[in-house]
């Protein structure tokens, strides 16, 4: 992964490092993203106060997730329940990143949601939120967490095959409107270290 | 060993000991607890309302129990015996399996009855799934009396009701 963003740019000097074990010195960054990553942090109250650490006071993290009510609300849900129940049920919640925030000096300034345009490609769990063929191919599946670590071989069968049957039909039609929410697909919150 | 309220920092080892039960009781066929519970969130509100302790060795949180007066509405259908006094409920109680058959929910409990009568409860209730023989002993051999069944969703088998009186 880290050979790939150096092909990127070799402007920015890559690190690698975990939430909890930045490598990097007391407040040096002005500010920090994390995408689609904090469902894998181990210890979240540890990785604010490592973002706290790390980062200028005054600077924003800007965190984009999917929380527990908006995964809920993905029709992919009824073809791999049992998946998605093991994705949601160790999602962190908004209150969680807010407590574990605060305690860490940070402050919730905004949250903003966000839902998946029909020209997405970056191939994650909502990829095919409006092009569903995606979820056949292997490759595609592999690179999503919840496909490759948490789902049985014999559900992802039944649901690959529930989808095939549905997907050109009115049942596929009707399932995509019963999960129809408001709720948004992903989350941006912005946190502020505070000043002081 | 001992016991104490769990912190924030502990939230998701914690978690993961939930996890590892349920994996456990599953692979005994005994599916008391769904795919969907307890979520991450939930051991987060045990947490931040300081209801859930944790029974460590040194660092490591080896158990968890969760103490409080909630009441699922299930069981206003029961006939307890303690019906005017103040009730604590137990839930959640949970042995990382490596460590389990080795008395720590007994010591768990025993934790939550003298917290009971500490704090002037008159009865203990709780609920755990029939099929799960080991916890249903547990409350038997504790004196815990059944005072009968109720149901949960997505659960094929009842769950028992246990009281405990302190008067």
């Amino acid at each position: 992964m880290l050979e790939e963003a150096m092909l990127k740019s070799d402007k920015i000097k890559w690190l690698i490092g975990s939430a909890e074990l930045i490598p990097a010195g007391d407040n040096v960054f002005g500010g920090a993203i994390a995408v689609l990553t904090i469902h894998h942090w181990k210890n979240i109250e540890k990785s604010f106060n490592e973002l706290s650490r790390v980062l200028k006071k005054g600077s924003h993290v800007v965190i984009f997730t999917s929380t527990p009510q908006q995964m809920n609300g993905y029709w992919l849900n009824a073809y791999f329940p049992k998946m998605l129940k093991a994705s949601i049920t160790k999602m962190p919640s908004e209150n969680i990143l807010e407590a574990a925030a605060n305690k860490a000096g940070f402050k919730l300034i905004k949250t903003e949601k966000y839902c998946i345009r029909k020209d997405l490609n970056d191939l994650f769990l909502y990829s095919g939120k409006h092009n569903p063929e995606i979820y056949f191919q292997p490759e595609v599946r592999n690179g999503i967490s919840s496909f490759a670590t948490l789902a049985n071989q014999n559900e992802i069968l039944a649901g690959l095959n529930g989808l095939r049957r549905d997907i050109s039909t009115e049942c596929f039609l009707n399932i995509k409107q019963q999960y129809e929410n408001d709720f948004g697909d992903y989350l941006f919150i912005v946190f502020k270290r505070n000043a002081s | 060993m001992i016991i104490k309220k769990a912190s924030f920092n502990q939230l998701q080892e914690i978690f993961e000991i939930f996890q590892q039960c349920k994996q456990a009781l599953n692979n005994e066929n005994v599916f008391q607890w769904t795919d969907n519970y307890p979520t991450l969130d939930i051991i987060f509100q045990d947490i931040a309302n300081s209801h859930l302790y944790g029974l460590y060795q040194q660092d490591e949180c080896i158990g968890a129990i969760v103490l409080n007066s909630i009441q699922s509405p299930q069981y206003n259908a029961i006939l307890w015996k303690d019906t005017n006094g103040k009730v604590l409920t137990i839930h959640r109680l949970a042995i990382k399996p490596i460590y389990q058959n080795r008395g720590y929910a007994k010591k768990l409990m025993s934790f939550a009855e003298k917290y009971a009568l500490r704090n002037q409860f008159t009865s203990i209730r709780l609920d755990t799934y029939s099929a799960n023989k080991a916890s249903v002993k547990l409350y038997e051999q504790r004196g815990y009396e059944k005072r009968g069944e109720v149901s949960f969703p997505e659960r094929d088998l009842p769950f028992i009701c246990f009281e405990k009186n302190f008067n």
